[in-house]
């Protein structure tokens, strides 16, 4: 990925996973880390999103990841930046908003310092849970500064959690 | 109630999580935040501030009825009495995130957002903010914003980050 995402491709992401939520009659929880808000503000500019979106958790500190999604202290291992913290936020929020048929997690070194010390800046790591026990983890490095590094960790989430969506039981 | 003219910008919001930050800083204070209508954009603009970490632990997003009850347990009594978007219940979210977080500070906002929405007695663009420190009672501001829905976010979030630096320097110190 050269640049970052426009908010034209943001609300078009935003758009499609609403529509796949709806479709399905869906509803979808987000737990948020480096984004710190950002993928609901971007949900939540739909005026039908009330329909398919409960909420989420912004568990912008360690601590809370634990105490608030139930993320394992042995996920931390490898810091709070790993495919393991992702998956067990995105778990963690489904079991949590107990009507909610998807959730969406997101973990990051958006820059321009390292999180925890030895991350690079820009690891992402983006997480979707189902209510059949399904996850799908994806991990990419964005190159940009840090608003734009939390835009394209939205946007992959977005388009991840389009993908659980559509996708076969 | 007032009408402002324009809604406020990125730049106006992450200018007020600045000094927001910068004033949470000083206090050695932590704050966590509950948002209905905003979404997260709160949180948005804290987290844009490098650093935030220090003072900022998350919050809600309580988008739906079922979350202000079940993540922030504000009373479903409350809710049925005066509604989803009320003085009361901005301060139960306030109150509540603060509580669940275990933190200094705790803000919080629900409003109409628009363009649909309006209830009798309720328009589009009327919206409740609250800050809640520990051990006061908490501030709620009422406000009704003429925007667009993204506007309407924008200035919403713009006052939740103002009413929460007022409550930081109504506890005197620094």
């Amino acid at each position: 990925v050269v640049r970052p995402p426009t908010r034209p491709e943001l609300d078009t992401a935003v758009r499609r996973l609403g529509t796949a939520l709806r479709k399905r009659n869906w509803q979808l929880a987000s737990a948020e880390s480096c984004t710190g808000g950002l993928i609901g503000h971007l949900l939540t500019e739909q005026v039908v999103s009330s329909e398919h979106y409960l909420g989420g958790i912004v568990s912008y500190s360690t601590m809370l990841k634990g105490e608030l999604l139930g993320v394992a202290s042995e996920c931390f291992a490898r810091g709070s930046v790993s495919s393991e913290v992702a998956e067990a936020m995105a778990r963690g929020a489904l079991e949590r908003f107990a009507p909610a048929h998807l959730a969406l997690a997101v973990t990051c070194s958006a820059g321009p310092d390292p999180a925890d010390g030895d991350e690079p800046v820009g690891l992402t790591y983006a997480a979707v849970a189902r209510r059949d026990g399904r996850a799908e983890i994806v991990r990419r490095v964005f190159p940009h500064d840090r608003p734009a590094n939390k835009r394209a960790a939205a946007l992959l989430c977005l388009e991840l959690a389009c993908e659980a969506t559509v996708a076969e039981d | 109630m007032s009408i402002s003219q324009r809604p406020p910008t990125e730049q106006d919001l992450e200018a007020a999580a600045r000094r927001l930050g910068e004033a949470l800083r000083a206090h050695d204070w932590r704050l966590a935040t509950a948002e209905s209508s905003t979404g997260g954009l709160i949180g948005h603009a804290i987290t844009m501030v490098s650093g935030s970490s220090a003072y900022y632990v998350g919050g809600v997003i309580s988008y739906s009825d079922w979350a202000k009850q079940v993540q922030l347990s504000v009373p479903r009594e409350l809710m049925a009495e005066h509604g989803a978007v009320s003085a009361p219940v901005a301060a139960a979210m306030a109150e509540g995130v603060r509580d669940r977080f275990g933190v200094e500070l705790g803000a919080a906002v629900t409003g109409i957002a628009g363009p649909e929405g309006a209830t009798p007695g309720k328009a589009i663009g009327l919206h409740f903010v609250a800050a809640a420190r520990r051990g006061h009672p908490p501030d709620v501001e009422e406000r009704v914003f003429n925007h667009d829905r993204e506007g309407n976010k924008f200035a919403a979030a713009l006052l939740a980050l103002e009413l929460a630096l007022r409550e930081v320097r109504a506890a005197g110190g620094t």
